[in-house]
């Protein structure tokens, strides 16, 4: 007999220690054996009823009811095995805006995919059945991208959208379906079909159940489900993209050959990476040696810089594009005779060179904060796309592919997470190629400053501030500007100086600017970027009265505020750790006093064990006539949990709230 | 930098490179690029007895800038089943050696546009190798012109400077041609006329192309730009001459045909709809007003625009069972509904003001990109753009506002007819705000009335967001003062539809706002500041400044002088006004209350650069005026 669940529960409370853990084990259960439940062939009813949304949802624009997938592994006489991926979604329209969201469908064409099947309708609110005509389904590329796209007839408030793709896909035997939109979805269900005879690990992420495996006849089923996803939601300082319901799956056993070898582990994907850089031809070996010899990069260069050389040649000479338009941008050689490369081929040139410059690297595959990381268990070799390359000697990292970072920086994103190393054992039973998992360490916030150092003074008339400004950027802060410097043309360069200066002046009377240290390559030592110049501004200054009113809070420029948030749903991520301190220092107009100084005091911090890792410090002395305010900020790390995120917004609204400070000034 | 947009700059014509890289490096030293040459060939002729087009663009462009030459190694050539490609050449010259180099494989695939759900644009795209400072990336195409109603004009505005850039026209004795020049106002165009085996060829060249910068409050810049319109008039053939585009009938003659035999049988389905939807409405406004929101509220805007149905309306019943269509397709049922409830009522073309011509001067298909529906009401013509959520009869959209309309009336009558600009007191902003000092701040009510265009954007809003997107529209309409505006309870009425007229009221705080030192109060009392910081810088800006519609802001701040205390200053009042606005600030105290009254009115849609100084100059006064604070004392 089953025991029910109320039968079970209350026996359970006897324990009182082991409450929490018992309840999350039974509510475990119960997900798995709902996951195990699911229907595995969609349900197209031939008269289709309207269904009624849970209460909650009532006032969505638009509810997703029913989002099921089907990943089935079938015979084909060809190729031996296909995959064919079935979506059948039911999306309920509450209102006039859900109509605009969902009267036009794009579905993804996966790569090496072709549509076998599509089928639409749409159940008007009064229950009449609209088929989509087969006619009316189109193909577009975006960005790179293939969909099927259609606008679906009938389409009102209150009523249903119906369709089911079904997808043909060369044999692959890694997966990934993401269960969270701009819409709330009340059901989603996930069914991978394959021989029985193949093991797939199944797992479900982030709060999506998977069941167990169950063998039906010739068949191995793995199902899960997941319920009320809400929808995606953007927040300030957030990734959510790694906190989305979804299931991965990758292929670990074919029990009709070696039953007991794990497939397609990490270890064999370092294996086919090395394999795959390492193979070159002897033409393209020729052709990159004397490429590498054109760059004039001497064999006793120290390796570091080598390093920068290479990149900085590289990088300024080929046009990198995602894909290549034909086989030639993936080719070395081809590449060297035209300087045209996909990202793929990009990266293949670069390691050649490097092997031709004998510089030592090892290849690493960055788990990306702004994306799905990669799982140590589950060998998904579909999370794995780009690369970056992490130097042994320097402790380093370079990115390829990005035109607008050098060495050691790379986009911070794929920095202060894990990475998976491919790495080369030489041993005397020869070389061993494996995976490890290991950090990616990111810049320390040392590194990156966005620091200010401003000198004020009024003009003669009293209607105007004087300032000579110095923007001092480093690391990660000079890294978003550089690129500008670098690639833009020279009137654009000095229209963008003129907005940086700007940002901190509210005015555009702006003198003896000059900027140091804009080139890429100044990132290496950290040479500091620094715009300076003279500004004078009006805005800065009111009257009431016979009284100066200085608003010397926005000489920071504006800072970004969170002072009505909804509530937090994701961890804080800063992008990079840093720090900001700025200098501000304000000659008192002879014959006047600040009423008010000691609005400049401003003191919030993180405290932790006496450690501090956030927060916004600003104070004054005044010295003779010279108000000195100096601000620290700091952020040291990338994440902060979410039980942060009180003080985390306190630190960014003292910020915020510094730009609210306004000197008055009156006559002694 | 978007591929896109280097993408569309690569589409002209021809030449050899007299000037080095040196020399040319010298004279654009702050470009990226430059063309050498953008020429585009259009060749008229006769095909089938039609007249038909063939344009063949050749262009050179030099990479100048160090370190960026990569992003001009990918471009596309875009085409359609109007200008179907049918040949394209392209190499590299390059930098060091000046070989040749061509391009390697092409890659042609459906274009997309955010605009246009689906169109049957194709975009062929390539990347040109080698490209390196001083190399040259030359293409060539050619394109077939089926349909010669609608040849492109040729803008001089060609993305970055041309050394020379030329169009050419070459015509055939049996075709006539007529021409318009657009924008020139500097003289630069040179026309060449001659006589070629008898053929007229005329070439427009201009050289050193300079374009103007461009801002997002500018119009479109066919508005500014210089560029050439060549239209074909009319064309001999075996059974004779017949006119082409030479008149506003002739442009008819061929939209009429699109709109021939549309909505011609009965559709029980759509009568019944209409009498339900005007069922016990006793005028035609009433009736009109109905069937224009259903439209609105029924057909979904989703446009099609494949090769020539791209011009034909759908019936009406149709655009009816699918409950969407673009604006042709709504143009169709709300013309059809119209005259289903007894309405005279007609389709009708236009452009909307992205385009710079009228009717009466451009007698072309490149006059309009849009189509509504006209109707007769109350001894007056009303226009119904369904593709216009929430405008009313009494306010067509504000983007065709002064335009010409084209209605048709029959096969061969038809009338032009003007789209009424709205007065700025038809679009108003009324504001209200109470205001007392907190312990940290300020704190009050708010309450703002909306009509005309500004009540329609409030309609669009409460018909497209959701609960939560809503607090956030609100908060962008209401904040003011600072970015510590914090929205409380808040209330949005939609207190007369007819009229569009909507009202939103707050309770609102701003901490950190005004200032109390001792025993003074200080707050300036503009807290929004509405004509802060419009001044144009005149060196840079060399573009007209273009306004959605004319209007009249009103805001009342209404300090509540605290217990104990009394005003010792207040600004002095204000009042600037020009051809262009008017704005005035004045102060008022009356009992317990200090009410600042605020109040701007726009009284343009265009404003020229030749206006730049006139529109300039009172805006020191009203920057040294929104400088000043209210003083309160304590008695």
């Amino acid at each position: 007999m089953k025991l029910s669940p109320s039968f079970f529960l209350p026996r359970l409370l006897l324990f009182v220690g082991l409450l929490a853990g018992s309840v999350a084990v039974y509510a475990q259960t119960q997900a798995q054996e709902d996951a195990g439940n699911v229907q595995i062939k969609p349900d197209w009813e031939t008269s289709p009823k309207l269904h009624s949304v849970q209460p909650e949802y009532a006032k969505e624009a638009a509810v997703i009811l029913v989002d099921k997938r089907i990943h089935e592994y079938l015979p084909n006489a060809k190729d031996g095995l296909i995959v064919k991926v079935v979506n059948h979604r039911i999306i309920k329209v509450n209102n006039e805006n859900g109509v605009e969201q969902f009267n036009k469908i794009f579905l993804p064409v996966g790569y090496d995919g072709v549509y076998l099947d599509i089928s639409a309708r749409v159940i008007t609110a009064s229950g009449k059945i609209i088929e989509l005509p087969k006619d009316k389904i189109f193909d577009v590329e975006e960005d790179g991208r293939v969909y099927k796209k259609f606008a679906l007839e009938g389409v009102e408030s209150g009523c249903e959208i119906e369709y089911i793709a079904a997808q043909q896909k060369s044999l692959y035997f890694f997966g990934l379906e993401v269960f969270q939109y701009a819409a709330p979805c009340q059901l989603a269900e996930f069914s991978l079909i394959v021989p029985a005879h193949l093991v797939f690990d199944v797992k479900g992420y982030n709060g999506f159940t998977v069941g167990k495996d169950s063998i039906e006849g010739s068949l191995r089923i793995r199902t899960g489900v997941c319920r009320n996803i809400p929808e995606a939601e953007t927040e300030k300082y957030a990734q959510p993209t790694a906190y989305f319901k979804n299931v991965q799956y990758k292929l670990s056993y074919n029990l009709s050959k070696e039953k007991d070898e794990r497939l397609f582990t990490w270890d064999q994907l370092a294996q086919n990476v090395y394999t795959s850089y390492q193979t070159i031809e002897v033409g393209e070996m020729n052709a990159v040696n004397a490429y590498v010899k054109s760059m004039k990069i001497e064999e006793q260069t120290p390796e570091e810089k080598k390093i920068i050389l290479l990149e900085d040649y590289l990088k300024n000479k080929v046009s990198i594009n995602e894909e290549g338009i034909g086989e030639g941008a993936d080719k070395i050689e081809q590449i060297i005779k035209t300087n045209v490369a996909s990202h793929d081929g990009f990266s293949r040139l670069m390691v050649a060179c490097m092997n031709a410059l004998h510089i030592n690297y090892q290849i690493v595959f960055p788990s990306k904060r702004n994306n799905l990381p990669l799982d140590k268990e589950l060998e998904n070799y579909r999370l794995v796309d780009d690369m970056i390359l992490y130097f042994p000697n320097t402790g380093q990292f370079l990115e390829p592919t990005n035109i607008t970072i050098r060495y050691p920086y790379i986009q911070p994103n794929w920095a202060a997470t894990n990475g998976l190393f491919v790495q080369t054992n030489t041993s005397a039973g020869g070389q061993e190629i494996s995976a490890s998992f290991m950090t990616i360490p990111v810049q320390p916030y040392t590194k990156s400053s966005h620091d200010i150092d401003l000198s004020i003074r009024f003009n003669s008339t009293m209607d105007s501030v004087l300032m000579h400004t110095k923007q001092i950027f480093t690391g990660y802060g000079a890294w978003q500007f550089r690129p500008a410097f670098h690639l833009l043309p020279k009137d654009r360069v000095e229209e963008f100086t003129h907005e940086v200066i700007q940002s901190i002046a509210k005015s555009k009377v702006i003198t003896n600017t000059k900027v140091q240290n804009t080139a890429m390559t100044d990132g290496l030592t950290n040479k500091p970027l620094i715009f300076e110049a003279d500004i004078a501004s009006a805005d800065l200054i009111e009257s009431a009265g016979n009284k100066i009113l200085f608003k010397i809070g926005d000489v920071i420029g504006p800072q970004e505020q969170m002072y009505q948030e909804k509530p937090r749903q994701y961890p804080i991520s800063m992008e990079y750790p840093h720090v900001l301190d700025r200098t501000i220092r304000f000659e008192i107009p002879k014959g006047y006093t600040i009423k008010n100084p000691q609005d400049l005091n401003i003191n919030i911090v993180e405290s932790n064990d006496g450690k501090s890792t956030m927060g916004f410090v600003s104070k004054y002395t005044i010295a003779g006539n010279i108000l000195t305010v100096t601000l620290h900020e700091y952020y040291h790390r990338p994440e902060y949990p979410i039980e942060k995120f009180g003080i985390f917004q306190k630190v960014i609204n003292a910020a915020a709230d510094f730009n609210k400070v306004l000197l008055v000034l009156e006559k002694k | 930098m978007n591929k896109s947009i280097w993408g569309l700059l690569l589409m002209l014509p021809l030449g050899s490179f007299a000037q080095s890289y040196q020399e040319i490096a010298a004279k654009y030293p702050n470009e990226p690029a430059v063309f050498l040459k953008y020429h585009s060939q259009l060749r008229l002729y006769l095909q089938n007895e039609q007249p038909v087009a063939e344009r063949i663009q050749e262009q050179d462009l030099m990479v100048l800038g160090q370190n960026n030459a990569g992003m001009f190694s990918r471009s596309a050539v875009y085409h359609s089943s109007f200008n179907e490609l049918t040949a394209l050449e392209a190499y590299t010259i390059t930098a060091d050696t000046k070989k040749k180099v061509p391009i390697g494989e092409r890659k042609t695939i459906a274009s997309s546009s955010n605009a246009v759900f689906y169109d049957d644009v194709k975009e062929t795209s390539f990347d040109f190798p080698s490209m390196a400072t001083g190399a040259v990336a030359h293409l060539k195409y050619t394109q077939f012109l089926k349909e010669a109603h609608l040849l492109n004009p040729f803008s001089y505005s060609v993305g970055v400077p041309g050394v020379d850039v030329a169009f050419s026209v070459t015509v055939p004795a049996e075709i006539e041609i007529n021409y318009i020049i657009k924008n020139d106002t500097k003289g630069l165009l040179q026309l060449k006329k001659e006589k070629k085996k008898g053929q007229t060829v005329y070439t427009w060249t201009m050289k050193d192309v300079k374009n103007e910068t461009r801002f997002g409050d500018a119009p479109d810049e066919s508005y500014y730009e210089p560029h050439v319109i060549v239209y074909i008039t009319s064309y001999t053939n075996s059974s004779g001459k017949h006119p082409f585009l030479n008149s506003v009938a002739d442009l008819y003659k061929w939209n009429a045909a699109f709109t021939k035999g549309l909505n011609e049988q009965p559709d029980p389905t759509l009568k019944r709809i209409t009498d339900s939807v005007t069922n016990g409405l006793k005028d035609d406004k009433a009736k009109a007003s109905a069937i224009y929101k259903w439209v609105q509220k029924n057909i979904r805007y989703v446009a099609f625009e494949n090769g020539l149905e791209g011009f034909r309306p759908r019936q009406a019943a149709e655009v009816c069972s699918k409950r969407y269509g673009d604006c042709k397709d709504m143009s169709s049922i709300l013309t059809q509904m119209l005259r289903m409830a007894g309405i005279q009522a007609n389709y009708t073309w236009i452009g909307t003001r992205d385009i710079p011509y009228q009717y009466s001067n451009v007698p072309l298909p490149i006059v309009d990109n849009h189509m509504i529906a006209s109707a007769f009401i109350n001894n007056q013509w009303m226009f119904l753009d369904g593709t216009s959520p929430n405008s009313i009869l009494s306010l067509p959209p504000s983007a065709i506002q002064g335009k010409q309309a084209l209605m048709g009336i029959s096969d061969t009558a038809f009338k032009v007819l003007e789209i009424p600009i709205m007065a700025s007191g038809t679009n108003t902003v009324v504001d209200s705000t109470f205001i007392r000092f907190t312990n940290n701040g300020i704190a009050g009510t708010e309450s703002v009335w909306y009509n005309g265009y500004f009540g329609e954007d409030i309609y669009n809003a409460v018909q497209y967001l959701d609960a939560k997107s809503m607090k956030d529209y609100v908060k962008s309409r209401l904040t003011k003062a600072s970015n510590k505006y914090l929205l409380n309870e808040y209330n949005i009425k939609q207190t007369a539809p007819a009229e569009k007229t909507a009202n939103i009221s707050a309770d609102y705080e701003i901490p950190d706002y005004g200032k109390k030192i001792g025993n003074e109060f200080y707050i300036n009392l503009n807290l929004g500041k509405l004509f802060n910081d419009q001044t144009i810088d005149t060196a840079k800006r060399k573009v007209p400044k273009e306004f959605d519609y004319k209007y009249e802001i009103t805001a009342n701040h209404i300090l509540e002088i605290p217990e104990g205390y009394a005003v010792t200053y207040k600004p002095a009042d204000l009042l600037v006004e020009n051809d262009f606005y008017k704005l005035s600030i004045t102060y008022k105290q009356t009992g317990k209350q200090l009410i600042a009254t605020q109040k701007l009115v726009n009284k343009i849609l265009m404003l020229q650069p030749n206006q730049f100084a006139e529109w300039n100059k009172p805006l020191a006064k009203v920057q040294a005026h929104y400088k000043e604070q209210v003083v309160l004392e304590k008695k």
